[in-house]
């Protein structure tokens, strides 16, 4: 009888010899397994070997390094990568370190590969999750990472009441209780829930975990320095929170390509390349190839444009981060010879790039009832005209919807009724027609009653439509509003733009006491499934998101029992239970059924069945252009193996911060030639 | 102490001992006050020229912004984004004359290569532009409801833009218009809030001295003493967030002010200590008059002539600050149109480059805030008439 062990090696091994006699027909970009003899590494760690600083190449490389091949060609070392940021906390930069995440994403979303974990396995009813992590990798201080650094994560951080990191939805069951962590050996643990996880591995793709959201894994050896429960020289957790923070602590141990090695703060900072690193190119050559990235502060935009224009920065990647707006493409071309540069446009992976969420928790009770009418929703859609917001906004580029997922999303590419749902729910209610509009408003009673030439509502008071929107939104945010506010007051729906501050913006949010909120889209999703915030309420935000509360408080029956005789609103923090039967509270059963459903095609079928509520109840938010481009990059005629549009399996799906863009695209290959 | 006190009476008979007297001045003394000050204002020319503009701004652009904006300021032409300002002529292509002055409409192509928008004019089409005629409805002053504008296009639909368009195809002349209605008197409301301020300070402070004097200088001198952007910013943002634009644009016209009376307050101070020591103050003080009755009677009309110069010399100030404000997001938020909000819209390196007509509202701060201090210099010489 072989042991479980032995079945996953023999496993490994027959996969491995699967892959090096597939090596040829790999995906440009893609992480891929395979064998290399010799290893090469940057001249500066060369300098750093032969003066008995650090130990060679061999050593420092785990005993299988994640290999990927280059999307263009193999490398040369050296090089600064110089680059500008609008953002003092260098946020952005996190979304180019995708490798603290346990898994990644490739292809586009539509693939997992691993990647600080090699190899994977689950028990049929995707109860019990066994990984392996890549044997001998080490953080960048030399220190080998091994099961404790998980251990340390899930014991001495998420589950420590006392530190601030809290558990993330990998670490809990879909009916929301704690997963238990098991630690095998050194390099393998489990992770066990109580009912099934089947998309244990998506939520552990999405994110760059560290800075952006959770951990999964810590430098354990580093921070039980400063940890209470290891040290006696500290008392509280304020040291510790303070010291893993790997975008402003040059002393933390990284995983990434590249580590912080000095923050003028306000200024610039630089960060150097990781000697331990433990990706190698399909030659061997140790990445990353560039050794140094120089950001520099800017405090205006416009600034920033200028320098891109002259060719100061050397890769300004689409929308990460969003300097130059989708219409300004015409700057950006008009300057590429004088920058050096060639300019990049890749997709930007939005479903539906802007939504209107009427407020259907409305605290008005005319105004909640109204906003819950179906036949009101759908005169707002078909009121719309989006093909003319297509060819205003976005050069014709994208398709009007109504609101889905991105057409890439699983369930649409898994089966032909995936397809045909897509398309069913994109194009409900969506064509231009106010006259429609006009007649759906007149059935429902929303007519024009005290002769002013507006419609009121159905008791005969005025009705005034208010778009509330973020002060410091981007220009296609007012310009689209401007539309929108123009194609309802045109079905004679009153319709004001309201201003206020992002931060007030966040909070009417989160309260849900906004009128109409006209400031995000549904950007998220290779799924339909892992982030359901668009398909039902799923936390305290977008629609519906003091019920969407009362779904993430699910686990903690107790806390929602102590509330119930008070206010929704007063309650700490605010929810609100579905009725009973309403479209939310079924969409949320269907919802909680298809977390824990392990079959992939009982799952979607599920899934289908709350995309046939949004057709037949909805909308109950109003989507507007699907896919548009995202703002456009340049790269530097200098600067090598960054992918176009067309290269990309889906030209690209840089909003979704979920999607780990251009992390996902493997910045570590980026190099540099002579200007 | 008395004795001290009691000097000559006003009219000296050293006046009478002249004989030589020349026939103009002669005349001039027999001049009223008023009438010395018209004399004097109506000699500065470059004032009376400011007074002009700024009447027709006002008249225009915050009395009947609707009758002269040739369309609403929302109202969009997407086939015409980015537009440049549309020639108004008088001769056609083929050189004829026409008497009534007329534009050829654009027709837009966007360019796949650039992703720049072309425009070229398309001879073929002349629209006229007709005076006194029809276009979108409003209420005329607030009141009467009429479509009647000063120009336009013979459709309502149609849209011509002789500074040419935004973004959005907005026509920018209409825009300016509406939005001077936001920014010239936004500094009315502050200037006048200032003006209230700064001379019940000024006064009392000159008029008591003492330690209300004291109090009241130390506070101006804090005041002062501000960096005037950071404290606006600062106060700007102390605003509630959930206002609407309207309140925000009134708050911030009383945040500005809130400052800027401390200057004049200084002023006028120094203006009442210097009243406060004459003649007429001492005889109205012997005379048994109350301190409230020589403060109206002598001090603030005195002062007047100089608080009225202050008050027009700093309507500029607040303009440029409202204008400051929302060009730095703070102020007066869009889709509300002020200058400061279209300037804002301007201070990108794109419009620079490519739009550069989009910062034409930034030459009617300028020429608005000239107007302000031209007229201001002509009531400073009028104020003072006897000096030079």
């Amino acid at each position: 009888m072989l042991s479980r062990k032995e079945v996953i090696s023999l496993l490994v091994t027959m996969s491995l010899l699967v892959l090096l006699s597939s090596a040829a027909l790999a995906v440009k970009g893609e992480a891929l397994d395979t064998v290399i003899d010799e290893y090469n590494q940057a001249p500066m760690l060369q300098e750093m070997v032969d003066a008995g600083e650090i130990s060679d190449v061999e050593d420092r490389l785990p005993k299988n390094p994640m290999v990927i091949e280059p999307w263009h060609e193999i490398g040369e070392y050296g090089g600064t990568w110089h680059r500008f940021s609008t953002s003092q906390d260098w946020i952005f930069w996190a979304n180019y370190l995708y490798d603290w995440s346990l898994v990644r994403w490739t292809k586009d979303s539509t693939e997992i590969a691993p990647n600080i974990v090699v190899e994977w396995d689950s028990n049929e009813e995707k109860t019990s999750w066994t990984f392996h992590l890549r044997e001998g990798a080490k953080w960048s201080d030399g220190e080998a990472i091994t099961t404790e650094d998980i251990r340390f994560w899930w014991e001495d951080m998420a589950q420590d009441p006392g530190h601030a990191e809290s558990i993330p939805e990998w670490g809990r069951a879909p009916n929301g209780e704690r997963m238990e962590l098991n630690i095998v050996d050194d390099y393998t643990f489990q992770m066990n829930f109580a009912v099934s996880s089947p998309l244990l591995l998506e939520r552990l793709a999405i994110w760059c975990d560290g800075q952006l959201r959770s951990y999964t894994i810590a430098p354990s050896h580093y921070l039980k320095q400063f940890h209470p429960r290891y040290s006696d020289e500290y008392d509280d957790y304020v040291t510790v929170q303070e010291k893993d923070n790997f975008l402003l602590n040059p002393e933390v141990p990284v995983l990434s390509a590249w580590m912080l090695v000095e923050e003028e703060v306000g200024e610039r900072v630089r960060w150097e390349r990781n000697p331990y690193y433990w990706v190698v190119d399909t030659a061997g050559n140790q990445l990353p190839y560039i050794d140094e990235v120089d950001m520099r502060y800017v405090a205006d935009a416009e600034v920033m444009k200028l320098r891109v224009m002259e060719g100061q920065a050397d890769l300004l990647t689409p929308a990460r981060p969003d300097i130059f707006s989708v219409r300004e493409l015409p700057l950006v071309l008009q300057s590429e010879e004088r920058g050096n540069y060639r300019t990049i446009r890749w997709g930007g992976g939005s479903g539906a790039v802007f939504t209107y969420y009427p407020n259907r928790e409305h605290q008005d009770p005319d105004k909640k009832e109204l906003y819950n009418t179906p036949e009101f929703n759908r005169a707002l859609s078909h009121a719309l005209n989006r093909q003319e917001m297509i060819d205003t906004l976005y050069f014709g580029e994208g398709y009007p919807t109504t609101g889905t997922y991105h057409p890439a999303a699983i369930e649409y590419r898994r089966t032909e009724e995936g397809r045909e749902m897509f398309e069913k729910w994109r194009d409900s209610y969506v064509e231009y027609d106010p006259e429609k509009a006009g007649s759906l408003l007149d059935e429902i009673g929303v007519v024009d009653q005290t002769g002013d030439g507006w419609r009121d509502l159905p008791n005969g008071e005025s009705l005034v439509l208010r778009i509330d929107m973020s002060s410091g939104a981007r220009d296609e945010y007012f310009d689209i509003n401007e539309m929108t506010q123009e194609f309802w007051q045109d079905v004679g729906l009153n319709t004001e733009i309201n201003t206020v501050a992002g931060a007030q913006l966040g909070i009417m949010d989160s309260e849900q006491t906004y009128d109409i909120l006209g400031n995000r889209g549904n950007e998220e999703g290779h799924d339909n499934i892992t982030f359901p915030v668009w398909l039902a309420p799923f936390w305290g935000e977008y629609w519906e998101g003091l019920k969407g509360q009362y779904f993430a408080l699910r686990h903690d029956p107790d806390l929602i029992e102590a509330q119930l005789d008070r206010d929704p609103r007063d309650r700490e923090p605010p929810f609100m239970v579905p009725e009973p039967g309403s479209a939310v509270d079924r969409l949320q059963k269907l919802m909680a059924q298809a977390m824990e459903e392990p079959d992939s095609y009982a799952r979607d079928q599920l899934v289908f069945d709350m995309i046939d509520i949004h057709i037949e109840e909805g909308p109950f938010w109003i989507g507007t252009v699907g896919t548009p481009p995202a703002s456009p990059g340049i790269v530097k005629n200098n600067f090598h193996n960054v992918p176009y549009a067309e290269e990309l399996e889906w030209g690209g799906r840089v909003y979704p911060w979920t999607q780990s863009y251009p992390g996902q695209v493997l910045p570590a290959q980026y190099f540099m030639t002579e200007e | 102490m008395s004795n001290s006190e009691i000097r000559e009476p006003a009219v000296s008979p050293e006046g009478q001992k002249e004989v030589n007297i020349d026939p103009d001045i002669q005349q001039i003394k027999s001049l009223s006050r008023f009438q010395l000050m018209k004399r004097a204002f109506f000699k500065n020319k470059l004032a009376i020229a400011a007074g002009f503009v700024l009447i027709i701004l006002y008249i225009t652009m915050v009395f009947f912004p609707n009758l002269f904006s040739t369309h609403p300021p929302f109202q969009q032409d997407r086939n015409n984004m980015y537009a440049p300002p549309q020639r108004i002529r008088f001769f056609d292509v083929d050189g004829n004359f026409n008497l009534r002055p007329f534009v050829y409409p654009y027709d837009m192509e966007l360019d796949f290569e650039t992703f720049q928008y072309e425009y070229t004019p398309n001879y073929d089409e002349k629209k006229f532009i007709y005076f006194f005629n029809r276009g979108f409805s409003y209420k005329l002053g607030g009141f009467w409801d009429t479509d009647i504008h000063f120009m336009g296009l013979e459709s309502e639909e149609d849209m011509f833009f002789i500074f040419g368009s935004d973004r959005m195809g907005r026509d920018i002349f209409s825009r300016i218009v509406h939005a001077g209605r936001v920014s010239l008197t936004v500094g009315l409301v502050g200037v006048a809030l200032t003006i209230i301020l700064g001379s019940f300070f000024g006064t009392l402070s000159g008029y008591m001295g003492g330690i209300i004097d004291q109090i009241i200088q130390r506070i101006i001198e804090i005041l002062l003493s501000f960096p005037t952007i950071p404290l606006w910013a600062a106060l700007a943002a102390a605003l509630p967030q959930d206002w609407s634009s309207i309140r925000i644009f009134f708050g911030i016209s009383i945040i500005i002010a809130l400052r800027n009376w401390a200057g004049l307050g200084r002023q006028v101070r120094g203006k009442v200590m210097s009243f406060r020591e004459s003649e007429y103050t001492i005889a109205a003080r012997i005379g048994g008059a109350s301190h409230l009755y020589i403060i109206l009677h002598h001090m603030i009309p005195n002062a007047f002539s100089h608080i009225i110069v202050i008050g027009t010399l700093s309507i500029p100030a607040m303009i440029i600050a409202e204008t400051a404000l929302s060009f730095l997001g703070l102020g007066i938020q869009p889709p509300m149109v002020s200058w400061g909000t279209l300037l804002e819209a301007s201070q990108r390196v794109n419009v620079v480059i490519n739009y550069p007509w989009i910062m034409i509202p930034g030459l009617f701060v300028v020429i608005a805030v000239l107007a302000f201090n031209f007229l201001g210099d002509g009531f400073r010489d009028a104020a003072d008439p006897f000096s030079s």
